[in-house]
């Protein structure tokens, strides 16, 4: 047997180890931290914190509590706004696995949840004036919405008791938001409204679907 | 020899288009700054200050001239314009009420001024009904 072969022969024993069936036949209780939202990135400063508390069934349903803090920052939005949003969400979803058959890694759920996001949005306008000061003007919003969200994932196991979840999340915001101040541009929870270019009567819009991808870190720390 | 004048013509029509579109994407309502007051009298004042209350701008003259201009405060809701001479001082003052308001993504937010009126302490007698404003001007008319 040559090198190659030996190379080829221990790649596939690996593959048929990790691809082999296993046992998932337990009541499995995990802590989840979801990673990207921690450091929100199209954002200049701030934070977004959700832990989450997930529980898989025996029959491979999951069932998915969150909780999510966020204050979030970002310099010049619509032109000239210095925004800011504050708040915390509650998530509650319900999962199921997409395939006959249990094995290591082909952990793929789909998930259906719903939101509550109630967050105020904080506009601070500086309109230079070069001889008498600058006019400082700020602008508040606090919007109450519930969301619906369809989520597909998948969940790679690291260890026995570490796994990652990647997600897919699309959301539809149900509540019409109050955008008197300016248009609503971000919903803790859901993401991005992407705003519409104005219209011709200058009405601005948003968009209630917005979508994104989450890696959420998972702590198995019970099991039945 | 038409290849060149066919060159031309296409020259001054996107040179043209060029500036029509950059007029276009200019335009926007509101203030982004502090307006300018314009004051015209009807006889020459021999003024050798003239300044806004409160402001840092605080021009010297030495000759005569009908018309006068001072910044206008977007920090409060008035300004009040004093006007400095050997013989003594006059005063003007302006009212307006501001509204701050979100134009459009591409101009974001402006300040709008509006109801503007001549109010006291202000030494002129001869003053006008109304105050005209235009984005960054504004005039007043004293018939003295």
């Amino acid at each position: 047997m040559n090198k190659r072969s030996w190379v080829y022969t221990t790649l596939l024993l690996l593959l048929a180890t990790l691809t082999q069936a296993q046992t998932y036949d337990t009541h499995r209780l995990y802590f989840g931290l979801d990673l990207l939202r921690t450091f929100p990135l199209v954002f200049e400063r701030g934070y977004v914190f959700e832990p989450s508390i997930i529980y898989k069934t025996n029959t491979h349903t999951t069932f998915d509590v969150a909780v999510g803090f966020n204050d979030i920052r970002k310099d010049e939005l619509y032109g000239n706004m210095d925004y800011a949003n504050t708040g915390r969400y509650y998530r509650v979803g319900v999962g199921q696995f997409l395939f006959k058959e249990r094995k290591k890694f082909n952990d793929f759920n789909l998930q259906f949840g719903l939101i509550y996001s109630d967050f105020t949005e904080k506009g601070t306008i500086v309109i230079e004036g070069d001889n008498y000061g600058d006019l400082v003007d700020i602008k508040k919003q606090r919007n109450q919405l519930f969301v619906l969200e369809l989520q597909p994932n998948y969940t790679l196991p690291i260890s026995d008791r570490i796994s990652v979840n990647f997600q897919v999340r699309i959301n539809y915001v149900v509540s019409t938001p109050k955008e008197d101040q300016f248009p609503l541009y971000y919903v803790p929870g859901a993401g991005m409204m992407q705003v519409f270019e104005d219209n011709d009567e200058g009405v601005h819009n948003s968009n209630r679907i917005t979508e994104g991808i989450s890696i959420r870190l998972l702590y198995k720390f019970l099991e039945l | 020899m038409k290849y060149k004048l066919f060159k031309g013509c296409l020259s001054v029509i996107f040179i043209s288009c060029l500036f029509f579109y950059t007029g276009c994407i200019d335009e926007c309502d509101g203030q982004e700054g502090e307006p300018t007051l314009y004051i015209s009298f009807a006889t020459e004042k021999r003024y050798t200050r003239v300044y806004g209350v409160g402001g840092k701008e605080k021009d010297t003259y030495d000759y005569p001239s009908t018309q006068w201009h001072v910044p206008v405060s977007i920090k409060d809701d008035s300004t009040i314009v004093v006007f400095e001479s050997s013989t003594g001082n006059d005063t003007l003052t302006i009212r307006y009420s501001r509204t701050v308001k979100m134009e459009s993504q591409r101009c974001g937010f402006r300040l709008f001024l509006d109801d503007f009126e001549i109010t006291e302490p202000t030494t002129f007698t001869r003053l006008p009904d109304e105050v005209s404003y235009y984005t960054n001007e504004l005039y007043v008319y004293i018939d003295e």
